[in-house]
């Protein structure tokens, strides 16, 4: 460990234009902020000089916290190693055939995607087990042989091992793997059942043959980043970010790079969490703005909403990651008149960042969001992004009035078009709330990402809710959430059992397995095992059903022996059922599907600096802006956000600029810096927004 | 609020009915208890208006999707429109008011907004069971309707608000494994809620008159669009005949489909003339389902992707038979495997429009095909196992065709080998390509599979779904051949097996026999002969295709070196092409 007298922390989040860079002294919470582009070809190189920018040395930071997307970036390029799989006799096909479904229900010409393993390297293996676990013919190791031979011979550099209900009894893809392992040391081995142990064979299939395709590339640039930071000081072991917003050291990422796919947004999500604890608030909608899509994650009740599986291009992955749902809604979205409906459609097509909106002048002509906010003077041309770039309101006008005609004033459309977004935005939230049954109006919105602050007011009006808030720096917000995440462990497997008083001892028998396998993780990570927290839970339905809700486990069940509290679970589960489809009969039969144990070693929160106290704030100046609900408004005062403090509330209608981000606060919003430095909208209008 | 463009509020509008019908999808499959409905998603879930036009849909089986508005005008015919209440739930599944089978039970509900009706949700979906003399229906031998179960039409399952206890429990006490029935009614009925609060609050939002005037006015404009599309295409008239294997009843019927395509300017006229009479058995598609096979086929071929809404049935003029046929029954025609007629339907007019359409449309595909392994007998652990198995697609111009996707229906998942074997006694032995299925090509068809089940235990009977096996339904394209139909392999412990080409019902399979399904392949785009070598090479390295097949059927040469790597004889192959071509010559 380095000898300095403070404890450091630094996020590094790599994207794809650029590198950014946060600094964490841990005893003030002082912060420093570094940006650097970032090239696909040079990353290392650019990911160094980075670093050395910074004003510390790497021999005075404790834990560096890497976010990337590089293994979903192998996966959707198609860039990953040449694969095998391994499989049960008469299931080589399971891959590539799926599960049949297809949402597009009138599309004539379907087609799948090209599975990672062709046909010709997916190679059969006799073994057989039967659903309970139990040896129906045993591995023929001749077999294993001569196929991982043939598997050799044909060049593959990683070889995925998904045998049929391995979730129910390992012992079969283990001793393949041993072998493979043992005779090929230089192979990629990726094995099903120490990746996910849920049934379900393709999903299973399609999540070991990603984390076997992307994991050379990965373990490749994981281990060179090590390797520099470890040779420019750096004391321990980097950490990556995992999709479920916790973290694992450079050992566990490069054998299980899957779990790094749905990283990129988790960082805002795991910060917002962190964020909300320090508020009196305990629900939140994440609200993440970008360029191109607005992605939207929950907290409820102090906790971060997951689900249990993603799909990226057509290709599922198992496994807990943030429940995140986005849509193609953001500054560079293309408005267009859809010419079946006659409607006015914005998204998800995006300018991106080349050529970008028409106002960049970089060759845009389509009209986009951002078009539309220069016509209502949201943004001010001259201000934009701390005066590095200049608008062009010409532009955007005649792109405006090109794409949608003369038919209405270029400001009618504009004010159409950011209505439009706002509408998709506001579905998006819905889909996250009230397709759950869960009221909107219960939550504060945190909003980031450079966009964020100009739709936050509008959406949530739109939704009912009537605070947001507004982390500094929010353009950077993801890196500076990576540095609250914890170690975490979840472990899952799939049981498949009535809840009854005979079950009990099944049932706590293996979520003992599950606590010592998710602790055994952390403490070989370097935990002491006493500071590591272990939470419960259970994936329950009504016997007979397919779906399942998540109902939490007492830990007294594993830590205490209380079986009894086990006979709670039917009737909690019952009610959650009521809360959400209206329906649960609460002396029904149940069966609990999956059991989880999410073991957690925390890190140390950062503090937050206490703002300064003001005794009055004047705007540095001013302009119109159109607003839905009143259309001009004069002389809009426009703040400076480092100006203001405690002790001062701005009324609507008024703007707070950042340099890279604009803060909109409409006519019946009201803003202030809370205890924490964020600034605080509120919505003082009577009665419900809408 | 100030005035913002029209286009503005219309497509708020049209996407939170959109969205509101996909939450009930959600409500719908999350809070269900029979796999047919999470899984398979045999159901349907719209939002109509006040006289039962479509407004929006969300993904499930297409099959419903002319069904649920004629559905809901019929309980608009029988009741009035004013003959509803706020609270009100209804319930319809009579083939000739719904189109398709008892099965499909609709479940609807008129949404009021202070006080006045503004629109309707409603779901039809797959029933475990309706009563009738074939557990779980798809019955193959029944010559009366009512034979086949419960027949409701317009019926109220609650009265503004409060349960119809009266109608409950004479369901419940009509059903097998009726608390399964009586969860997945409550699960429709929670959707139909879901979908009536959604638009309760957009008419809060806006006035519910403007709702109902920007809908009308969407589908106005989509009805123009598609009209555009059509006077785009060049007129023609195009026919297309099919014969069927078997009605389940009379070997002396000939079930035949016969269709007409008339494109004329912006018009589309569909036909049905020389189609066979009402079937004595249950192969009869009421005439609501019928016409959602047709727009299923239409809307694919004019708008595959946009939200759908009633301009993509009004698009469509049919002109209908005045007799009862296939897609004609009346009282009491049998119709509990309408699927056939269906499923040929949407299929023979895709392939036809084709001829207008030539880059919109694909080769056919297979016939639909599930299969049921149960057991009934009294003592026994009982079990019902039912699913769809997919098989393949036509090809079109530029990619083979599709694999292992539902045939004229939607989003259909397959059951997990891992999960049926946790739940019933069975042990699933392969699943698998059918390489033999698809029909040759340049770009050839897509491919069924072999699903090998056997039965672990004693008493097991089989029910499958095959048809078309003489006439297939998986018609090639410009030259490509037709995809193989579907078959069932038995194999008995002793060794002996049996190919069954004909559905059976009810079929006693004994302890360790292995029920193999074999699904029918696509038809084939383009001739043979002009295939890509190089996709001819990776058939052959992948196993898809044999060096025979590759030389017989592609009129191409591989030769593989000592590696076993293959590499195309050129001028080989351009020998056994031209003789190829020459032996076709008559």
């Amino acid at each position: 460990m380095a000898e300095s007298t403070t404890k450091r922390r630094l996020a590094v989040d790599v994207g794809g234009t650029f590198i950014d860079y946060v600094l964490l002294d841990e005893t003030t919470g002082e912060v420093v902020v570094e940006k650097q582009p970032a090239t696909a070809s040079n990353l290392l190189n650019e990911f160094m000089t980075g670093i050395e920018r910074l004003p510390v040395p790497l021999s005075e930071i404790e834990l560096l916290i890497h976010g990337t997307t590089v293994a979903l970036n192998t996966l959707v390029q198609l860039r990953g190693a040449k694969t095998g799989l391994l499989t049960t006799k008469g299931f080589r096909d399971v891959l590539e055939l799926g599960r049949g479904g297809r949402p597009d229900m009138f599309d004539l010409q379907i087609t799948a995607p090209e599975p990672l393993v062709e046909r010709k390297l997916r190679r059969e293996i006799g073994e057989r087990l039967a659903a309970d676990g139990g040896v129906v013919r045993p591995v023929d190791f001749d077999e294993v042989k001569r196929e991982v031979d043939f598997l050799v011979g044909q060049g593959v550099k990683a070889v995925a091992i998904t045998f049929l209900h391995s979730y129910k009894n390992p012992k079969h893809e283990q001793l393949v793997a041993e072998y493979v392992r043992s005779t090929y040391p230089d192979l990629s081995v990726s094995v099903s059942s120490e990746l996910v142990r849920e049934w379900r064979e393709f999903e299973r299939t399609s999540t070991t043959v990603i984390n076997a395709f992307t994991q050379p590339h990965f373990a490749g640039y994981a281990g060179a980043v090590e390797a520099a930071t470890r040779e420019n000081g750096l004391a321990n072991p980097i950490a990556f970010l995992r999709s479920n917003g916790g973290v694992m050291p450079i050992s566990a990422a490069q054998r299980r790079p899957v779990d790094t796919l749905g990283s990129g947004p988790a960082g805002g999500v795991v910060g917002a969490r962190a964020l909300l604890a320090a508020t009196p608030y305990r629900n939140g909608i994440c609200a993440d703005v970008g360029g191109t899509t607005y992605d939207v994650a929950l907290i409820r009740d102090g906790e971060v909403v997951e689900r249990s599986e993603t799909i990226v291009e057509g290709r599922p992955i198992m496994g807990s990651v943030i429940d995140i749902v986005s849509v193609g809604a953001g500054g560079g979205s293309i408005a267009s008149i859809n010419p079946l409906s006659g409607t006015l459609k914005v998204g998800p097509e995006s300018a991106g960042a080349h050529p970008g909106p028409a106002c960049f002048g970089h060759g845009g002509t389509e009209p986009t969001v951002t078009d539309a906010q220069v016509i209502l003077q949201m943004l001010d041309p001259d201000r934009f992004l701390g005066r590095r770039m200049t608008l062009d309101r010409e532009r955007a006008e005649h792109a405006i009035i090109g794409a949608l005609g003369d038919g209405a004033s270029v400001v009618e459309h504009a004010a159409g078009i950011v209505a439009v977004a706002q509408a998709n935005m506001a579905n998006a939230i819905r889909q996250m709330t009230t397709q759950r049954g869960l009221d909107p109006r219960e939550f504060v919105m945190i909003s980031f990402g450079g966009g964020g602050g100009l739709f936050a007011a509008g959406v949530s009006e739109e939704l009912g809710v009537r605070t947001v808030l507004v982390p500094p720096a929010a353009a950077g917000f993801s890196a500076w959430g990576m540095l609250t995440s914890d170690y975490r462990e979840d472990a899952t497997v799939t049981v498949s059992v009535p809840i009854t008083t005979e079950t009990y001892p099944l049932i706590t028998r293996q979520l003992k397995e599950l606590h010592a396998e998710a602790t055994a993780a952390l403490g070989g990570y370097g935990f002491p095992l006493d500071r590591v927290e272990c939470s419960y839970s259970a994936e329950i339905r009504f016997a007979g059903q397919e779906h399942t809700l998540s109902t939490p486990v007492d830990a007294a069940v594993v830590e205490d022996d209380a079986l009894e509290l086990l006979g709670e679970l039917p009737a909690q589960f019952a009610a959650q059922h009521r809360e959400r489809y209206g329906h649960g009969d609460p002396e029904a039969l149940t069966e609990v599907v999956t059991l989880r144990c999410r073991a957690i070693a925390p890190v140390v929160r950062p503090a937050f600096p206490t703002p300064p106290t003001v005794s009055e704030v004047t705007p540095v100046t001013s302009r119109d802006i159109w607003f839905p609900a009143t259309g001009w408004c004069r002389d809009v005062p426009v703040y400076e956000r480092a100006d203001l403090g405690l002790g001062v509330t701005i009324n609507g209608p008024a703007v707070v600029d950042e340099w890279t981000t604009t803060v909109i606060v409409p006519p019946a919003w009201n803003a202030r810096i809370d205890q924490t430095g964020n600034l605080e909208l509120t919505f003082d209008g009577k009665g419900s927004v809408r | 609020m100030k005035a913002i463009a029209d286009p503005v509020k219309a497509e708020i509008a049209r996407n939170a009915l959109v969205s509101a019908a996909r939450e009930m999808h959600d409500t719908l499959i999350r809070s269900a208890y029979n796999p047919l409905i999470f899984d398979v998603k045999d159901f349907g879930v719209t939002i109509l208006s006040a006289d039962g036009d479509l407004w929006a849909d969300a993904p499930g089986l297409p099959v419903f999707v002319s069904s649920l508005p004629e559905t809901v005008r019929s309980g608009i015919r029988r009741w009035g429109k004013d003959g509803f209440q706020e609270g009100d739930v209804l319930i319809a599944n009579c083939p000739y008011l719904t189109g398709t089978h008892l099965s499909d039970t609709a479940v609807y509900m008129p949404v009021f907004h202070e006080g006045e009706l503004v629109a309707f949700t409603a779901t039809m979906a797959h029933w475990a069971d309706i009563g009738g003399m074939s557990p779980g229906g798809w019955t193959v031998n029944s010559t009366e309707i009512y034979q086949e179960g419960l027949r409701f039409t317009n019926q109220r399952l609650h009265i503004a608000g409060e349960p119809n206890v009266d109608l409950l429990d004479f369901i419940a006490a009509n059903v097998r494994v009726s608390h399964i029935v009586m969860g997945d009614l409550n699960a429709q009925i929670a959707t139909c809620l879901t979908g009536a609060r959604r638009i309760q609050s957009l008419c809060d939002r806006y006035d519910r008159k403007d709702v109902t005037a920007i809908m009308g006015d969407v589908i106005g404009r989509t009805e123009a669009a598609l009209r555009r599309e059509l006077a785009v295409l060049p007129d023609g008239r195009m026919e297309r005949v099919l014969e069927l294997d078997f009605d389940g009843i009379d070997r002396g019927y000939r079930p035949r489909v016969a269709v007409q395509v008339a494109v004329e300017g912006d018009r589309l006229t569909i036909g049905f003339d020389g189609t066979s009479a009402a079937a004595p058995g249950p192969i009869n598609v009421g005439s609501a389902a019928a016409f959602s096979a047709v727009t299923e086929a239409v809307k694919g071929i004019l708008d595959p992707l946009g939200p759908t809404n009633e301009a993509h049935l009004k698009v469509i003029d049919v002109t209908w038979p005045e007799e009862r046929t296939l897609v004609t029954p009346g009282q009491p025609s049998p119709c509990d495997s309408y699927g056939y007629v269906g499923t040929s339907l949407t299929e023979l007019i895709a392939h036809a429009m084709t001829e207008v359409a030539p880059e919109r449309g694909r080769a056919a595909s297979y016939q639909m095909v599930s299969d049921y392994v149960l057991r009934t007998k009294a003592g026994t652990r009982q079990f019902v196992f039912a699913e769809p198995v997919m098989g393949g697609h036509g090809a079109f111009e530029g990619h083979d065709g599709g694999t292992f996707v539902f045939s004229g229906d939607g989003d259909t998942l397959n059951t997990p080998v891992e999960v049926m074997e946790s739940r019933y006694p069975l042990r699933c032995e392969r699943f698998a390509f059918n390489t033999e299925s698809p029909g040759a090509g340049e770009f050839r068809g897509g491919m069924g599979v072999i699903r090998d089940i056997r039965a672990l235990e004693d008493d097991c009977m089989i029910k499958t779904a095959l048809e078309n096996t003489k006439d297939p339904l998986a018609l090639g394209l410009h030259g490509g051949a037709a995809g193989e139909s579907t078959r069932t392999v038995l194999t008995y412990a002793s060794g002996e097996a049996e190919t069954q080409h004909e559905r059976v019902g009810d079929f006693p399979v004994p302890k360790d026999t292995v029920m193999s399904l074999r699904t029918g392949g696509g038809g084939g785009y383009g001739d043979p002969l002009l295939r890509d070598p190089a996709r001819v090479l990776k058939d052959v390295d992948n196993d898809f295709l044999d060096l025979d097949g590759a030389r017989t059927v592609y009129g191409v040469h591989l030769l593989r070196d000592e590696n076993g790597e293959l590499s195309v004889d050129e001028r080989a192959t351009e020998r056994e092409r031209a003789s190829l071509r020459e032996g076709r010559r008559p």
